[in-house]
């Protein structure tokens, strides 16, 4: 189940809701557990039991280190943890992939490995590993109740596709929380403009760069290249962003508060400040929990380089098992060691150029992200720059520029603050009832045009295209 | 105050997605959509064996069964159109209301089972075989849709599957070629439905003249003059009727349906005999297989010539030639029976898709008593279902 579905919206919030709004507050836990377990069952009706399993190992071995006093002991535990997690991740996620590349590279025709992989493993792997390095710290105090546990790491909002929240973020609302009218109706309309993310912008930008990509042997023009490549930098954003806006606005109709997962990546002047504004708790994580222990940047630059090179190759191969997205990853470890060795954050450059660079080396890098090989992507990339195209402008650009511009723009714009700062110092003006009502009004102009994309996004028709 | 619209805002959402919810569950549910063409998924039953076939059953069900989903259709065919968009729900629109599928390209390893299905079957028996490849709108209109329709794909297929047909020793007829060097552009957009995947009943026609012409030239006919538009009773049937287009179903008629709907009948068809199948000795009336839909006040392609029927066969005693005919084909072929009845004692068509009689090909050679084999099928079609027949 996604949040972007007609079952979700329709069936599972209002079912869901009315139970967890009529249940006293002692049960509210226990309601939001079993409907995060129903919520992530109904598309795993079987990892589900995979999930709890691995709750129940993190439990059983976070209380071992809450209550071990050996150094030594608690090391072992820890490592346990951390190898128990990140087996399953490698077993479920990784394993067929590095057993076909293997194969590939001995010449040896051995067993094929093909695990159909677990929804929201990598997001709540992480987070398991990070409540269990957190409690080895003594940052955070151990969660005694096992359903409280399932809860941090099962909650549905941030379930398939974050944030990653840590646990000392939210361990204290899970204890007890406030349900405030104002919060939840904050928590509604974050969730809505993070549906209208996902469901009009990014699903829409997402059909202009499947269609481009899936010209067979790339046979487009270098406008419809670029065309292609830009709807793909918008659609990623879109949908990551909405998904991460509907996650925080869940979690605020439920009482709790995530942290914010975007802000306004594409306005980065840098490569390492685009990486401290998009997928925040992505980011955040491996800074703390790879990069730190390793030394971070305290150590010789050499050491330095090895570290970031490492942590951002981890970061690339996370997103996805191929070699596409290492590589993707390996390429931003190279751009922000060239920034940290040039100290380029320090000199003197004009920001727009700063701006400039930054998104062209961002938008570049997609083509690797979304590619399947490195040939495509190599290929694209040529395309791009009018390597084997036909020409600057074919009938597709012209049917994309025609259809896809507004969009394009709109979406663009929406990238930026302006929209929000333009609706802001408009809503100043306003009486703040007006003002609220203007908000919630739209809001609910969302909600009614993305049922209509999400019905719409079921239309199957019979076609019979041979006729 | 403030309290009061957060109330609203809560209630307000919490109220539609409730409603819906609970709409759901007591609004009986819909048999099939219109937009879409096809029947909805009804309530699933539950096999608690299979939990994922289960949910995915569930999800399919209440989407299907979502209510409002008609008109929730209609509103997002009325805003991509109102946005004046070029490209939607996989078809091309263009200013004057003209509708145009997007092609796919046919994969060489289809294209090359059908070229080898279509010669094995032609050097089966001494029966000569010719295959008819007809135009398709996008090719005959491309003119509407330029320039940023790109015909590529469609002009390939055709290509690619003369060129194969050719190779193998088949005889082809290209119907497109003559069309596009005999009539205009204007002229050919009097071929063609707007709002429909098909040709009309006047392109069909020169169509079937245009390849009985062929057929005559390479000596496949017997003696007699070929039929011509004088030959018919022609009817204009727009000023009565509406027509409902294929494509513009998919944007829930919200296009025009008003347009030129000709129409062409035998002037005498009272010693035409229909069967139903091989075996068939009586004959069923007419209007059980032809212009089943005229008397309605909207008709579609279908019901104004005869349906994708699986088999069928014409007699006339007076046609102009003593020959029976096997027609292989796809829809584009419906309106062109009454043409070929006219010129041929009998005329069986079959469409594999639907074919569910009990004789193989060879064998329906030999029933039928077959003279002559025309395939007939649009330009980027390479039917399975015809290899699967064949073979």
């Amino acid at each position: 189940m996604v949040f972007s579905s007609i079952i979700f919206l329709y069936y599972f919030i209002p079912a869901f809701f009315l139970l967890y709004y009529l249940a006293p507050a002692r049960y509210q836990n226990g309601v939001c557990v079993l409907g995060s377990l129903f919520f992530y069952a109904w598309g795993e009706p079987y990892y589900v039991l995979l999930m709890l399993f691995s709750i129940w190992v993190n439990y059983r071995l976070g209380r071992k280190l809450a209550f071990d006093r050996p150094d030594g002991l608690r090391r072992r535990t820890l490592i346990l943890a951390c190898t128990f997690h990140l087996t399953l991740l490698v077993v479920f996620k990784y394993l067929g992939f590095l057993l076909r590349s293997a194969y590939q590279l001995t010449g040896w025709e051995g067993p094929e490995v093909s695990l159909a992989l677990p929804l929201g493993i990598s997001f709540y792997t992480f987070q398991a590993l990070s409540y269990i390095v957190d409690v080895y710290r003594r940052q955070v105090p151990v969660q005694n109740r096992f359903w409280n546990l399932a809860l941090y790491i099962s909650m549905f909002p941030q379930l398939v596709a974050g944030p990653i929240v840590r646990y000392g973020d939210i361990n204290k609302e899970i204890d007890s929380r406030k349900l405030a009218l104002p919060e939840i109706s904050q928590g509604i309309v974050r969730f809505l403009i993070g549906l209208g993310k996902k469901v009009l912008f990014a699903n829409s930008l997402g059909e202009l760069a499947d269609a481009v990509w899936a010209v067979p042997g790339l046979e487009i023009s270098v406008t419809t290249a670029w065309l292609g490549l830009i709807a793909y930098t918008l659609q990623i954003y879109f949908d990551f962003s909405g998904y991460s806006d509907m996650a925080i606005g869940l979690g605020r109709m439920m009482g709790f508060h995530f942290i914010e997962n975007f802000r306004y990546p594409y306005l980065s002047r840098s490569v390492s400040e685009f990486w401290r504004r998009w997928h925040i708790s992505l980011g955040s994580w491996f800074r703390d929990y790879v990069y730190i222990p390793l030394g971070g940047s305290r150590v010789s630059q050499g050491k330095m380089i090895r570290n970031l090179l490492l942590v951002w190759g981890l970061t690339g191969f996370w997103h996805g098992a191929n070699w596409t997205f290492l590589l993707w990853g390996l390429y931003y470890g190279v751009l922000i060691c060239v920034e940290k060795v040039c100290r380029l954050e320090e000199r003197r450059i004009p920001s727009a150029l700063r701006h400039l660079g930054c998104l062209l080396a961002v938008i570049l890098g997609w083509v690797l992200f979304r590619s399947d090989t490195a040939g495509q992507a190599a290929m694209f990339l040529g395309r791009l720059m009018g390597v084997g195209t036909n020409g600057w402008v074919d009938a597709a650009a012209r049917l994309y520029l025609h259809d896809e511009l507004p969009l394009l723009l709109l979406a663009s714009l929406g990238c930026g603050p302006w929209l929000r700062r333009l609706s802001s110092s408009l809503v100043e003006r306003l009486p703040v009832s007006v003002a609220e009502l203007l908000r919630s009004s739209v809001a609910f102009i969302l909600l009614v045009l993305c049922t209509i994309f999400l019905v719409n996004s079921t239309y199957n028709p019979f076609i019979y295209f041979r006729f | 105050m403030k309290r009061v619209i957060s109330y609203a805002t809560a209630v307000m959402f919490f109220g539609v997605v409730t409603l819906f919810f609970l709409l759901s569950i007591f609004l009986p549910d819909r048999l099939a959509s219109v937009a879409e063409g096809r029947m909805l998924m009804q309530r699933p039953v539950t096999d608690l064996t299979d939990l994922t076939t289960v949910t995915e059953n569930w999800t399919e069900y209440v989407v299907d069964q979502f209510p409002f989903r008609e008109e929730l259709l209609e509103a997002y065919s009325a805003l991509e159109l109102g946005l004046g968009k070029h490209y939607t729900r996989n078809t091309y629109v263009t200013e004057g209301g003209w509708l145009m599928t997007y092609i796919y390209p046919v994969q060489p390893v289809r294209r090359q089972a059908l070229v080898q299905a279509v010669a094995d079957a032609a050097g089966q028996s001494d029966v000569p075989l010719v295959y008819a490849v007809v135009p398709q709108k996008n090719d005959m209109l491309a003119h509407l849709a330029a320039p940023w329709m790109d015909n590529r794909v469609s002009d390939a297929n055709k290509a690619a599957l003369l060129e194969e047909l050719a190779a193998a020793g088949v005889a082809t007829i290209d119907v497109g070629a003559d069309f596009l060097q005999q009539y205009t552009a204007e002229e050919r957009e009097g071929f063609y439905y707007r709002t429909d995947f098909h040709w009309n009943a006047r392109g069909a026609f020169l169509a079937a003249r245009y390849i009985s012409g062929q057929l005559a030239a390479a000596g496949l006919l017997g003696d007699g003059d070929l039929p011509e538009e004088t030959d018919f009773v022609w009817d204009e049937l727009g000023q009565e009727h509406l027509f409902q287009g294929d494509l513009n179903r998919r944007f829930s008629n919200l296009l025009s349906m008003r347009e030129e709907i000709p129409l062409y009948t035998p002037a005498d068809s009272s010693q035409l005999r229909y069967y139903w199948s091989v075996d068939d000795s009586r004959p069923a009336a007419r209007e059980e297989i032809m212009g089943t839909g005229l008397g309605k006040q909207t008709v579609d392609y279908n019901g104004l010539s005869t349906a994708n029927l699986g088999y069928y066969r014409v007699v006339n005693p007076d046609a102009r030639t003593n020959q029976t005919i096997l027609i292989l084909k796809d829809s584009y072929q419906n309106p062109t029976t009454d043409y070929w009845s006219e010129l041929f004692y009998q005329v069986v068509v079959i469409d594999p898709r639907e074919y569910g009689e009990p004789y193989s090909f060879p064998q329906l050679l030999e029933e039928n008593g077959v003279d002559l084999v025309l395939l007939l099928y649009h330009q980027n079609n390479a039917s399975e279902e015809l290899v699967s027949f064949l073979s």
